[in-house]
């Protein structure tokens, strides 16, 4: 009769982790990239819905928020910023979720001034609807001079590095979506983990107060 | 429901730490060794659900299976929620370590509350009405830690309407879930267990 709770609860148990293994966590996160000189991203809860509408701060290597805006409706931003250094960008969906992405400063174009201690980055945000091409070509001021004579295209070493730059960050996108993505997923072993650390501590605690009753449980029976 | 480490103001953190600093050392009392299994057990339930997901609207929330955990551990349901939430954070970076004070608080002591105010009517229950108290108990949890979620908010300085709206407009497909899910274990329990829902710290004299 006393094993009987015990086996309920380890059938609900592993009944339990068994339709959650795909299941992932109310989360959020934040997903970014630079790309020439806007950063562009999105928010993202764990199950993969988006906010609406979610805060975003762009802040600067020393912490300083330079930037405050909102994402779209598909908890999209594209913000389009004049130095390159290092920014973090946070996302506030209201409800008591926050999240973090660092941007490395690599990210985005050489030909920016590099920013630093004292300097005032520039940031304004681009309409995600309207201006949707703007983010794809590497830099407004690059133009492609094409001689159709001999079919030969003439192009500056500038506009050759944003080129490949724009190529290269585009190609590698989904790869570190993926990565992200993979790192946020609450995997199988640490739910196993989490449970044997609870049966542990519980465990522990029983075998302590078992210890405490025994010599009073030796003193009743005679 | 898991406030992030960085929302919340020092204040509202430290509060919430002491509170339930107090609720766990109560809890911890009135765990007697029968009692340890049923209190490990709904803290590994407490610790799985979370990641299962009930979709709502655009997003998705998550079980939470307070009231449920109310109802059988009455007061230890604090050190039971306490290092459900911890190895969450830990584990899979839900809430966060500073912030756990305040997430315990908010997801026991509604807990507490429900048993408090359920759990006598429910010892009396039968047939329907024990499915009406599991639903109470269930959707209650879950509407007054969405609340108090909204209140450390707006103690942290966010305008406490709006926000409190989003919870606990997000939460009302969860109280439902929650609610109908506590009443079916609930059932199932008082027919097959009853003594699962009797008070922590009696079944020794009740054996």
């Amino acid at each position: 009769m006393p094993r009987f709770p015990t086996l309920y609860g380890i059938v609900v148990l592993i009944g339990t982790l068994f339709t959650c293994v795909s299941a992932q966590a109310h989360s959020l996160h934040v997903f970014a990239m630079g790309n020439g000189d806007v950063i562009d991203g999105y928010a993202y809860f764990g199950g993969g819905a988006r906010p609406h509408d979610a805060e975003i701060h762009l802040l600067d290597d020393t912490g300083h928020i330079i930037f405050a805006g909102k994402t779209d409706d598909q908890g999209e931003f594209k913000l389009r910023v004049s130095h390159q250094q290092d920014y973090v960008i946070e996302a506030n969906s209201g409800d008591g979720h926050i999240a973090s992405f660092t941007i490395n400063g690599d990210e985005l174009s050489d030909q920016l001034p590099s920013g630093g201690e004292g300097i005032n980055v520039d940031v304004s945000q681009i309409d995600t609807t309207s201006a949707f091409q703007s983010g794809k070509t590497p830099s407004p001021s690059t133009t492609i001079a094409v001689d159709h004579s001999n079919a030969m295209i003439s192009l500056s070493r500038d506009e050759l590095d944003s080129l490949i730059d724009a190529a290269v960050s585009r190609h590698i996108r989904p790869l570190r979506e993926q990565m992200v993505a993979y790192e946020d997923k609450v995997r199988f072993s640490d739910l196993l983990g989490g449970i044997g650390v609870i049966v542990g501590i519980f465990g522990a605690f029983a075998w302590f107060q078992a210890g405490k009753s025994r010599p009073r449980q030796q003193n009743k029976k005679p | 429901m898991h406030i992030v480490d960085g929302a919340l103001s020092t204040e509202v953190v430290v509060a919430g730490a002491v509170l339930a600093v107090a609720g766990i050392s109560y809890g911890l009392r009135k765990i007697d060794i029968d009692a340890m299994p049923r209190v490990a057990m709904m803290s590994a339930v407490f610790f799985v659900a979370s990641l299962i997901h009930v979709p709502v609207g655009p997003s998705s929330a998550h079980l939470i299976v307070n009231g449920l955990a109310g109802l059988m551990l009455g007061w230890a349901v604090f050190p039971a929620i306490f290092i459900g939430l911890l190895l969450q954070a830990v584990f899979f970076g839900f809430g966060g370590i500073t912030v756990l004070g305040v997430n315990t608080i908010n997801i026991a002591l509604p807990a507490v509350l429900m048993w408090w105010l359920v759990s006598p009517f429910l010892a009396r229950a039968e047939g329907k009405s024990v499915l009406l108290a599991g639903f109470v108990a269930g959707s209650g949890a879950i509407a007054l830690s969405s609340m108090m979620v909204g209140l450390s908010l707006a103690a942290s300085g966010q305008e406490f309407v709006p926000t409190a709206k989003l919870v606990v407009m997000s939460h009302i497909p969860l109280m439902v879930v929650e609610g109908a899910l506590t009443a079916a274990t609930v059932h199932l329990v008082k027919k097959v267990r009853p003594v699962m829902l009797a008070p922590v710290g009696s079944l020794r004299s009740a054996a």
